[in-house]
């Protein structure tokens, strides 16, 4: 199977079981395509979380403030009206957990990945790079009246990709 | 289950210093966790004569086996995977909390 697609499913159901589990919120399937080149600019909150082993790249959801706010007031149990420490902290939980099912189901195909700590950030008019990614899998899912973006990008580390191919073997999967 | 109280701290070694002040029945610890993650939480707890007993249960979305067998082997008491649901949680700690001290 090739990896984007393998990528945009098991986006799709980590996001749905996360959402259905901790918010209670059905989502709707999403849909994907690849984003190459200059990466948009975002309003909003941005999550990234990093992915690292014999495959590295990055994970990020990304959505308004007011989905942040309601992401928080449903796992939380509590109102959010403004974008805070609470927050902040629900959003780069629910990052963790999709991005971290994401990997653990990666893993049997790509060999074992680290996890690191997601980091947040809140603004306006600003554009998140990974360095030495170039293509991203995108996830776009509708909720009410806005949109939740899932994304990861992940290339094979340059020392094992070299190494897998001096020894002769085949990458695990057509990327 | 009755809760009397639940204490929070952001990472390990902030949990170490809340745990030289107050008295707990039982840690529900995250793995992946900034300056201390869990596993060295874990880890510190079970070396101290005076923490060794509290049971320890992880919450953590790492499925793998290394993570979970290592917690497991350093003494937890049980783990939970994220994401999970209120009543999962409260099943997972009801069943612990039989075991040890009523609150």
């Amino acid at each position: 199977m090739n990896l984007q697609n393998l990528m945009v499913d098991l986006i799709r159901q980590s996001t749905a079981n996360v959402f259905s589990t901790m918010l209670g919120v059905e989502l709707a399937s999403g849909e994907a395509l690849v984003e190459s080149g200059t990466p948009e600019t975002n309003d909003g909150v941005v999550s990234l979380i990093g992915l690292a082993g014999a495959w590295a790249g990055t994970g990020s959801v990304s959505c308004s403030p007011a989905l942040a706010c309601r992401i928080c007031s449903l796992m939380l149990m509590m109102e959010s009206t403004g974008v805070d420490e609470d927050v902040l902290d629900a959003v780069a939980e629910l990052t963790n957990m999709i991005v971290g099912s994401v990997k653990n189901d990666l893993e049997p195909h790509l060999g074992p990945l680290g996890l690191s700590i997601p980091t947040v950030v809140f603004g306006r008019n600003f554009r998140t790079k990974s360095a030495g990614t170039t293509e991203w899998t995108v996830v776009r899912f509708p909720w009410e009246t806005e949109v939740l973006v899932v994304k990861i990008c992940l290339s094979p580390s340059e020392k094992t990709h070299t190494t897998c191919h001096m020894m002769g073997q085949t990458c695990a999967l057509d990327v | 289950m009755a809760i009397r109280a639940i204490h929070e701290a952001g990472d390990g070694q902030e949990a170490l210093e809340l745990l030289k002040c107050q008295s707990v029945n039982l840690v529900l610890s995250d793995i992946n966790m900034p300056k201390m993650d869990g596993i060295q939480f874990l880890a510190a707890m079970k070396a101290s004569p005076q923490w060794r007993n509290i049971p320890v249960v992880m919450v953590t979305t790492e499925g793998g086996e290394a993570k979970v067998g290592e917690a497991v082997r350093l003494g937890a008491a049980g783990y939970v995977r994220k994401p999970f649901t209120a009543d999962q949680i409260k099943e997972k700690l009801a069943g612990i909390l039989e075991q040890v001290a009523p609150l």
